[in-house]
């Protein structure tokens, strides 16, 4: 299967529907939806960065179709900057730590997951 | 037969790992909780102790988890690889002294760069240790608030929000104002006889 395919059938077994999502859930993950739609810009790419830096999934505590929505948008870029050096890696680090743990739930095959070094020695980010 | 995990709910550093493994267990039968309003456990110098039927079969936090992950292993995982962890949350990250502690936070901050669980996908032994001795530290407190250690706060609070994490704190000072009032009862019961005889 090709990774477009892939990313078109994927599936995530766990995901949380609308329904049981709080009325400002369901806004965040309707403005992250937006704003994959909008493109993949660098500020989008700095901003989801920062978004990502204080949650393990875009809204709640399980993955939502908005994760999947901005996964499938970023994957590939994901998989250009795991082959970046220290400072590519540590400019996009919660993204990439968020890409790797959609891509364990939502099974994607194994030859076609992004690859991290996880012992990286990034440095450490100090809050502004 | 069925386990009874005593804990002292005032020990110097109360083992929030021990009370999150048994809401993880969610057996009421297989494991209950035992609390005990004081800092150890009545004629010991230990704040836990693992009983089975009649027998003492653990007395530190590290073997209770241990002999607790062997006879529920679908639920507190990776024992195995939670077993360093154990060992470096309750020897590094119960101390006090932050210029001390800041080191291993460090360790842990690296370490979860890339993880959004201490081990693999899923919540582990490794991670309960680690947060409930996290959560017993008084210094954590602000450091979690403030993000001094960004990926440490998410991964924490990410935990909090499981009910079997984030309530536990709450969940121990009800046993133990449970257990005050019981005792003021009796007292008052015992005080109302002499009274009256």
């Amino acid at each position: 299967m090709s990774l477009t395919d892939t990313l078109s059938n994927l599936k995530l077994s766990s995901l949380v529907p609308n329904s049981e999502l709080s009325n400002e859930e369901l806004a965040l993950k309707s403005q992250w939806e937006t704003l994959t739609a909008d493109g993949i810009s660098d500020d989008f790419i700095t901003e989801l960065n920062h978004f990502l830096s204080d949650k393990t999934y875009i809204v709640g505590e399980k993955p939502t179709t908005g994760d999947l929505t901005v996964f499938k948008a970023v994957f590939a870029k994901a998989g250009q900057w795991s082959k970046g050096d220290i400072s590519v890696l540590a400019q996009h680090r919660h993204i990439l730590r968020w890409v790797d743990l959609i891509q364990e739930e939502a099974d994607v095959p194994v030859d076609q997951r992004i690859v991290l070094n996880f012992d990286s020695e990034l440095p450490r980010e100090v809050k502004e | 037969m069925s386990y009874v995990i005593k804990i002292a709910g005032k020990a110097p550093v109360v083992d929030y790992a021990l009370l999150i493994a048994g809401s993880l267990i969610d057996d009421s039968k297989a494991v209950s909780i035992q609390y005990i309003d004081g800092k150890t456990i009545p004629g010991t110098k230990i704040s836990a102790q693992l009983i089975k039927g009649d027998e003492v079969v653990a007395s530190s936090a590290g073997e209770i988890l241990d002999v607790l992950a062997d006879a529920f292993p679908k639920v507190l995982l990776a024992k195995d690889a939670s077993e360093k962890w154990i060992k470096f949350a309750y020897e590094k990250l119960t101390i006090k002294n932050f210029k001390e502690l800041s080191k291993d936070l460090e360790t842990l901050e690296a370490h979860l760069n890339f993880r959004s669980f201490i081990i693999g996908y899923k919540i582990t032994l490794a991670d309960v240790a680690v947060w409930g001795c996290l959560r017993a530290n008084p210094v954590m407190g602000s450091v979690i608030r403030n993000s001094v250690y960004v990926n440490v706060s998410r991964w924490y609070h990410f935990l909090e929000s499981d009910k079997r994490f984030g309530e536990v704190a709450t969940t121990l000072s009800k046993a133990l104002n449970e257990l005050k009032k019981e005792a003021k009862q009796k007292q008052g019961g015992q005080k109302k006889k002499v009274h009256m005889a």
